[in-house]
């Protein structure tokens, strides 16, 4: 759990504070996770799906914004916690799907997270400005600011990941991080598995939306399903 | 101004020229300070810290004064505020200072964002993830190599364009919003469009060629969730309750087509 609230941090500071070198993206920070705690698979499946959807999610000016990439931190932390599936190895569909709605519910609630921290900022950043006006270093306001976004990242992703925790809890009992019985697994792989082409259809429109203007829509849609054909 | 300039120039003169390096280096932390009142402003100032020797306040203030652009962008600007402040700067100048930076805010954001935000980023980090879905079963050893080339290209590049930025920002200075009428503006632009396109279409062949094989309802799921997305522009619904509504439709569809009951 702390070091999910740690990776966490890490992708918040580098989503929105320090960088933005992409490294807190899902694609790429989801997956590092996923190989620090041996689970590379859940990373790439949460990796893909949060990138897709969080693709049109812009970070401009003061506007809120969706913290997508905790969110899929978040799913993949949570999920990871549950082993696989005896039978197939593979992780069970309706863990995905829980992590899934869990990281959703958080990328969402990650909205106010800027502006309870921005309005923290207003009277940091003023100390810091006053500071450095008086000739000093304005270090200690730096650390200050540094210290709150750091804050902010770690209680957030930790608030997700006991939450998932509680929820898995909840749905498997107490000793889920055995894997779920296969019962369940079997029960419910089939019904749960059928988000994902629903998941990728939205997130392969997110792209469409983002990348293509309106008036190449068509163009880039055709090609796209011209291409579906012929990997297939 | 004008020696200042030319003194950038030349080799010999290292004594005026801007803490580049330094500078850049602090500019990754641009947005640690962002705030509701002055938004990236006292950002610039921590950035400028090293080419701000002597104490003088009317300076900082000029420094940490109200702008918002785009953080790559903003380098341009940090080298044009920076040679605007190698002059004495007095109260009246430093409020002209402030509302010259408030007016760069608007081109900074908006060509940044286009370019930046809505393309470039979007189009390398699609590419990404479309490789991973064309890799399929082999994708956890080509992961390495994209997230590797992906970290590569898109940083080297962002620091190439800061670097030149900031140079011909410091090179103009209060003229900087010349920068905006560029010649390579528009070819870039263009550039980016044909990207973007490319790597939407690859999204879109992958993730459809991936679905293709599981059958009917696969797709039909598939195209629900393609359409949701799309209304979702036109209806302004948050991309939490597309994705609520693709999974439920998902599981509704899949309830339809399977012949197991749920129930024992």
């Amino acid at each position: 759990m702390w070091l999910a609230a740690l990776a966490g941090t890490v992708v918040y500071l580098d989503t929105s504070v320090l960088g933005q070198t992409l490294l807190g993206q899902p694609i790429v920070a989801c997956v590092l996770y996923g190989l620090l705690v041996d689970r590379p698979e859940i990373g790439l499946f949460f990796g893909v799906i949060f990138e897709l959807l969080w693709l049109a999610n812009l970070q401009i000016g003061a506007a809120k914004f969706s913290e997508g990439s905790i969110g899929a931190l978040i799913a993949t932390a949570t999920a990871a916690r549950v082993a696989p599936s005896v039978t197939s190895g593979e992780p069970a569909w309706i863990v995905l799907l829980l992590c899934t709605a869990l990281g959703l519910i958080f990328s969402h609630l990650g909205r106010e997270l800027a502006p309870v921290v921005r309005k923290l900022m207003n009277r940091i950043a003023e100390q810091f400005v006053d500071a450095c006006a008086r000739g000093e270093s304005g270090s200690k306001w730096t650390l200050a600011a540094l210290g709150t976004h750091v804050g902010a990242g770690f209680v957030f992703t930790l608030v997700g990941v006991m939450a998932g925790h509680f929820l898995l809890m909840l749905y498997f009992g107490q000793f889920y991080a055995l894997g779920p019985g296969e019962s369940v697994v079997q029960a419910t792989d089939a019904l749960c598995s059928s988000m994902w082409p629903g998941l990728i259809g939205a997130g392969s429109a997110a792209a469409v939306i983002q990348l293509v203007s309106r008036k190449d829509w068509v163009w880039a849609v055709l090609t796209g399903l011209l291409g579906a054909w012929v990997i297939a | 101004m004008g020696s200042v300039n030319r003194s950038f120039g030349c080799v010999g003169d290292r004594m005026n020229r801007p803490k580049k390096t330094n500078i850049l280096l602090r500019s990754l932390a641009l947005q640690l300070f962002l705030n509701y009142k002055t938004m990236q402003g006292p950002g610039y100032l921590f950035a400028l810290k090293p080419d701000l020797t002597e104490p003088d306040e009317n300076k900082v203030r000029a420094a940490a004064s109200l702008i918002n652009g785009h953080p790559v962008f903003s380098s341009i600007a940090l080298g044009a505020i920076a040679a605007r402040l190698r002059v004495p700067v007095d109260e009246a100048k430093a409020k002209e200072i402030a509302e010259w930076k408030r007016g760069l805010s608007t081109p900074l954001g908006a060509i940044g964002d286009s370019l930046i935000w809505e393309r470039f980023k979007p189009a390398l980090l699609a590419i990404v993830v479309a490789t991973m879905i064309v890799a399929g079963q082999k994708a956890d050893s080509v992961w390495g190599w994209c997230a590797f080339a992906l970290l590569l290209i898109y940083n080297l590049t962002l620091w190439s364009f800061r670097s030149w930025g900031f140079s011909q920002g410091f090179k103009l200075g209060e003229r900087v919003s010349e920068l905006a009428l560029h010649p390579a503006l528009p070819v870039v632009r263009k550039a980016l469009r044909v990207l973007g396109i490319v790597a939407a279409a690859f999204v879109l062949a992958t993730a459809g060629a991936n679905v293709l094989h599981l059958g009917q309802s696969a797709w039909l799921q598939f195209g629900i969730g393609f359409l949701f997305m799309l209304g979702a522009v036109f209806l302004r619904y948050s991309t939490l309750t597309v994705a609520f509504l693709t999974v439920l439709s998902s599981l509704g569809i899949a309830y339809l087509f399977s012949s197991t009951p749920l129930l024992p």
